[in-house]
C-alpha cells in the first residue's frame, strides 16, 4: 500500500471597497488536505480541513479503495523540490493602506465616477508528498485588486471595471491605465469599421479552444479539433503551451500527480499544429496521445485532465505593433458571447475603447464582434503580449481581427 | 455561548457539511468523492465597517472574536442601524435531518447512475457521455450578540448527463441537468432525458445557421427563469444603490419597468436550489414582488442595505459557503404566468425563435442568453432547428416587450453550476416561469 498527502494551504486577506470607501476587511486561513490510498489498481482518497485529522482521513482513504477509481499508475518518486515565488509579503495593515489610499486618489482624481471592489494579498502554499520519496512543494505570494465604476449620473448598476494583479502593486502603473481609461470614458468615438484588431485579456478568449482540446472529445469526434492532431490549422505564431512562464503563473510547478516536466514545457499546439490535447497519466495511455502534465484534482478529487496552466506564448512584437501603428479596439467588458457547435463566435460588448498610437483615446459605444475559432487563431491572429497598458500586470493580452457591427444597425 | 463586545455587532456562523461528488464516463468511474467540512465565518460591525474571519478551527472561536473586536474597537462609531432591522430568530429549524442525503448509501447514489446508462447508450449519435451525481447536506448554526440563536438545514440531489454527440459533417455538444431536496426525484428523468436526446439528434442532423437579426423569441420555462434572473434579478440587489443618489430615483418603488403583464418575484420559500428559509444573517424568507404588472415593486436586501434604505429586510443576504460574508443575492427567481394556453402563445408567432436550453446568461445594461437547442418558428409551428450563439437586448426594452406569457409556471432546478456575483460562485439559486414571448430581440 502506498500513500500520497496533497495539501492546499490558502491564507488571504482581503479589504473591500463600496461607494468609494472601505467597507471591511476579511481574514481568511483554510487548509485543505487530501490523503490518497494506492494498492496498485485502485485509488481511495479522503480529506480534512485544518490540521487534525489525517489518521481518519488515512483509515477513510483506504476504506475507500473499495469503490475507488481505478489507477495502475507509478507514482512519481525521488524528487525534492521547493519552490518560493513571494516578492513582497503584505500584512493586513499595508493593505488596508494601500486600499485606502489608492481609492482616494481615484475618487479625489475622477470625482464624478463611484468605485467599489476589492483588494486582496494571497500566500498559497502547495504540497505534494508521498510513500516513494516524493516531497514537492511550491509557495507563492501575489497581490491582485480589482475596481467596479459607474459615473455618478448612471443608472447602470457599474459602467465598468479596473484590475490588476501582479507579485506586488506597481500602483504608477495602475494610475496610469486608470487615468488613460477614465478620461477616454468621456470621450465618445464613434461605431468603428467593419473589420479591426481587437484586443483582450487572455483568459476572456481561451475558453472555447481549451473545451475542443478536451481529449475524450477529440477521441469520441465530438470536438471540432477532432481528427486534426498533427495538422496545421491554426496560425504558424500560434503556440499553446503546458509551461509555466516565469513572472506571469500562479499555478505549482508540478500537477496533481506530482509530474514535474523536465525541460518546463509540454506542447499542445506548436506553431499552429495540434500536438496533443490535453491530458494526464490516465488519458494519456487509454488514447495514445501524449503526456502533458494536466492532471488537476480537488484537494481530496480524484485526477482529471485539465487545461489549468496551458499558456499561448507571447508571439514577439507583432501585438504591439499592431497596437501602436493601427487603429484598435480594446476590450473590457463583453459579458454574454458564446460559439455555435460551428465554432462561430459572437459577443456583444459592453465596454470597449479606441486606442490610437499605442494610447487608449475614446470609449466606443456597445457593440457586436464576431469571429470563429479557426480563424481566430488563424488567418486573423495578430499575436500575444505582455499587458502594454498596466506594467507589472500578470494577465496577457491577445489580439485578432474581427468583425465589428452596432448594436443598433448593421448585423 | 460566545463572549462578545457590547460595544460592537457580531455574529458566528458555524457551518457542517457533507457533500458527493461520482463521475462515470461511459461505464467507467473517474470520480468518487465524500466529503465533509466544517467551518465558520465570523462577523464584528463597529458602526463603519465589518470584520471578517474565516477559518476551520472551531476551537478558536472565541480567540478569533476578540482579535477582530481589538480591530473594530480602533474605529468604533455610535450606530444603531442594524439592531432595528435584524430579525431576532431562535430555535431548531431543520427540515431534512430526518432524510439526509448523508444517510443514503453511496451504492445507491452509482445504481441511480447506472440505471440511466441503457438509455444513453441507446443513441448512436451520441458518441460520449459523462454522468454525474453531486449532493450536498448542509446545516448551519447561526447566532448573534442580539440574540439570535438559531439551526436550520438545507440539501440538494442532483445528476448531470454531459453528452456528446456527432455526425460525419457537424458536432453538438448538450446537457441534461436535475437536482431536487428529494433523492427520490432522481429517479423520474427517464421520458425527459429522452426527449432530450431526441431534440439533440435533430439539432445535430438539422440545425441551419440563422440569419442574424431581431426576431420575436419564445423563451421556454427555463429560458424565462434566467432571463428574470440576468434582466431584472441582479439589477434589483440593493446593495449596488446605497449611497447613489441617481440610483435611489431611478429605481423608485412605483415606477414603470415593464410591460403590464410582467410580474417578477423572489421567493426563498420555494422549495429547490434556491430554497432559502433563513439567510445568512438569520432573516427568514419572503414573497418578494420585483415587478408587479409591470411596476418596480421592491427589492432585496440584507439588514444593512435595509437599514440604509429604510426598507425591511427580505431575507436575501447569503454566502456562499462558510469562507465568505453574505451578499445581497437572489434565491428562487420567476416571472409569474399570464392567460394564453402554451399552445396559443405559439400560434401568435408568425416568424420567430424558440429558445429550448441553454448554456448561460448574462445581465448588464445588455441581457444574453447563449441558447443551446433553438428552432425556428413559422406561422404559430416549430420548423427547424437553428444554430444560435447569443440573443440579447437592452434590459429595460426588453422588458417592455414582454407580449405574451403562457398559464403555468414551472419551477426549475438544476445541478451544478449557479449564480456568480464578483468572487463568490456558484451560489444554488432556483428559476423557472412559464413560456415568455418577447419581440425584437437581437439573434445572432
Amino acid at each position: 500500500m502506498q500513500f500520497e498527502k496533497y495539501t492546499i494551504d490558502e491564507r488571504q486577506t482581503s479589504v473591500s471597497i463600496e461607494n468609494s470607501e472601505t467597507a471591511s476587511l476579511r481574514r481568511k486561513n483554510i487548509k485543505k488536505t487530501g490523503i490518497r490510498a494506492f494498492d496498485g489498481k485502485k485509488m481511495g482518497i479522503s480529506g480534512f480541513l485544518g490540521n487534525d485529522g489525517e489518521a481518519i482521513a488515512k483509515k477513510k482513504a483506504v476504506e475507500n479503495l473499495k469503490r475507488g477509481v481505478d489507477y495502475r499508475f507509478e507514482l512519481e518518486q525521488d524528487i525534492s523540490r521547493n519552490e518560493i515565488d513571494i516578492k513582497r509579503k503584505i500584512s493586513d495593515d499595508e493593505l488596508l493602506k494601500i486600499a485606502d489610499n489608492t481609492t482616494n486618489w481615484i475618487s479625489c482624481e475622477f470625482d464624478d465616477f463611484r468605485f467599489s471592489g476589492r483588494f486582496f494579498t494571497t500566500m498559497n502554499k502547495t504540497m505534494l508528498e508521498n510513500t516513494s520519496d516524493l516531497s514537492l512543494s511550491h509557495e507563492i505570494g501575489y497581490f491582485s485588486m480589482y475596481y467596479t465604476f459607474k459615473k455618478k449620473s448612471s443608472t447602470s448598476i457599474f459602467d465598468g471595471f479596473l484590475s490588476y494583479s501582479g507579485r506586488d502593486f506597481e500602483i504608477e502603473a495602475f494610475k496610469r491605465y486608470s487615468s488613460d481609461l477614465l478620461k477616454a470614458y468621456d470621450n465618445k468615438a464613434k461605431s468603428p469599421s467593419s473589420r479591426m484588431p481587437v484586443i483582450f485579456a487572455e483568459e476572456a478568449v481561451l475558453g472555447k479552444l481549451f473545451n475542443e482540446l478536451n481529449p475524450h472529445l477529440i477521441e469520441s469526434g465530438s470536438s471540432l479539433l477532432s481528427g486534426k492532431i498533427d495538422k496545421k490549422i491554426f496560425s504558424e505564431k500560434f503556440n499553446l503551451i503546458n509551461g509555466r512562464i516565469a513572472g506571469v503563473d500562479l499555478e505549482p510547478f508540478f500537477d496533481s500527480e506530482g509530474v514535474v516536466p523536465d525541460n518546463g514545457i509540454f506542447e499542445i499546439i506548436k506553431d499552429g499544429v495540434i500536438i496533443s490535447p490535453y491530458t494526464d497519466k490516465k488519458i494519456s495511455e487509454k488514447y495514445g496521445f501524449k503526456k502533458t502534465a494536466n492532471a488537476s484534482s480537488a484537494y481530496d478529487g480524484m485526477h482529471s485532465p485539465s487545461p489549468q496552466g496551458l499558456r499561448m506564448e507571447t508571439t514577439g512584437n507583432d501585438l504591439i505593433d499592431v497596437i501602436n501603428d493601427e487603429k484598435c479596439i480594446l476590450v473590457v467588458m463583453a459579458s454574454g458571447g458564446d460559439y455555435t457547435s460551428s465554432g462561430d463566435y459572437n459577443t456583444p460588448v459592453q465596454l470597449s475603447f479606441l486606442v490610437e498610437s499605442g494610447k487608449i483615446t475614446a470609449r466606443l459605444p456597445e457593440l457586436y464582434l464576431s469571429s470563429n475559432i479557426f480563424s481566430m487563431y488563424g488567418e486573423d491572429f495578430i499575436g500575444v503580449a505582455s499587458d502594454p497598458f498596466r506594467k507589472g500586470n500578470l494577465e496577457r493580452v491577445f489580439g485578432a481581427y474581427m468583425k465589428i457591427s452596432s448594436q443598433e444597425t448593421d448585423v | 455561548m460566545f463572549k462578545y463586545n457590547s460595544q460592537l455587532y457580531t455574529d458566528v456562523r458555524i457551518e457542517k457539511s457533507f457533500s458527493t461528488n461520482i463521475r462515470f464516463r461511459q461505464k467507467e468511474m473517474e470520480n468518487f468523492l465524500e466529503r465533509e467540512e466544517n467551518g465558520v465565518f465570523i462577523r464584528i460591525y463597529n458602526g463603519s465597517k465589518w470584520y471578517y474571519s474565516s477559518f476551520t478551527d472551531i476551537k478558536k472561536i472565541q480567540q478569533e472574536i476578540d482579535i477582530l473586536s481589538d480591530l473594530a474597537l480602533k474605529e468604533k462609531r455610535e450606530n444603531d442601524l442594524l439592531e432595528e432591522v435584524f430579525e431576532i430568530n431562535t430555535g431548531d429549524q431543520r427540515l431534512f435531518f430526518k432524510e439526509k442525503v448523508s444517510d443514503i448509501k453511496s451504492s445507491k447514489k452509482i445504481n441511480l447512475l447506472k440505471s440511466y446508462f441503457p438509455l444513453l447508450n441507446q443513441e448512436p449519435l451520441l458518441k460520449t457521455f459523462t454522468a454525474t451525481y453531486l449532493d450536498k447536506y448542509i446545516e448551519k448554526e447561526f447566532v448573534s450578540s442580539l440574540g439570535t440563536r438559531l439551526k436550520h438545514d438545507f440539501q440538494y440531489a442532483g445528476v448531470i448527463f454531459g453528452m456528446n454527440f456527432s455526425n460525419d459533417n457537424d458536432v453538438f455538444q448538450e446537457k441534461f441537468s436535475f437536482a431536487s431536496d428529494d433523492f427520490k426525484r432522481l429517479n423520474t428523468l427517464t421520458s425527459k432525458l429522452a426527449k432530450q436526446i431526441k431534440d439533440s439528434v435533430n439539432f445535430l442532423n438539422n440545425a441551419k445557421p440563422i440569419e442574424p437579426g431581431k426576431y420575436t423569441v419564445v423563451l421556454s420555462p427555463s429560458a424565462a427563469g434566467v432571463f428574470a434572473h440576468e434582466s431584472f434579478g441582479h439589477k434589483s440587489e440593493s446593495d449596488f444603490m446605497i449611497g447613489d443618489d441617481t440610483m435611489a430615483k431611478e429605481w423608485k418603488i412605483g415606477k414603470k419597468v415593464g410591460a403590464d403583464i410582467l410580474s417578477i418575484v423572489d421567493d426563498g420559500n420555494e422549495r429547490g436550489m434556491g430554497f432559502c428559509p433563513y439567510d445568512d444573517e438569520g432573516t427568514s424568507a419572503r414573497k418578494t414582488y420585483l415587478i408587479k404588472d409591470g411596476y418596480l415593486s421592491g427589492r432585496l436586501h440584507s439588514c444593512l442595505t435595509a437599514a440604509l434604505l429604510g426598507e425591511s429586510g427580505t431575507g436575501n443576504a447569503r454566502a456562499l459557503n462558510f469562507q465568505f460574508e453574505p451578499i445581497v443575492r437572489m434565491t428562487t427567481t420567476y416571472i409569474e404566468a399570464g392567460d394564453m394556453t402554451k399552445e396559443e402563445l405559439f400560434k401568435s408567432v408568425k416568424e420567430g425563435i424558440y429558445v429550448q436550453s441553454i448554456k448561460h446568461g448574462s445581465g448588464l445594461s445588455t441581457f444574453t442568453l447563449a441558447p443551446s437547442l433553438a428552432w425556428y418558428i413559422k406561422d404559430g409551428k416549430i420548423s427547424h432547428p437553428v444554430k444560435v450563439s447569443v440573443v440579447s437586448g437592452n434590459v429595460f426594452e426588453t422588458l417592455s416587450k414582454v407580449e405574451a406569457l403562457s398559464d403555468e409556471v414551472e419551477l426549475l432546478s438544476f445541478a451544478g453550476g449557479g449564480c456568480g456575483k464578483m468572487e463568490q460562485y456558484p451560489l444554488p439559486v432556483g428559476f423557472g416561469g412559464p413560456y415568455v414571448k418577447v419581440s425584437e430581440l437581437m439573434v445572432q
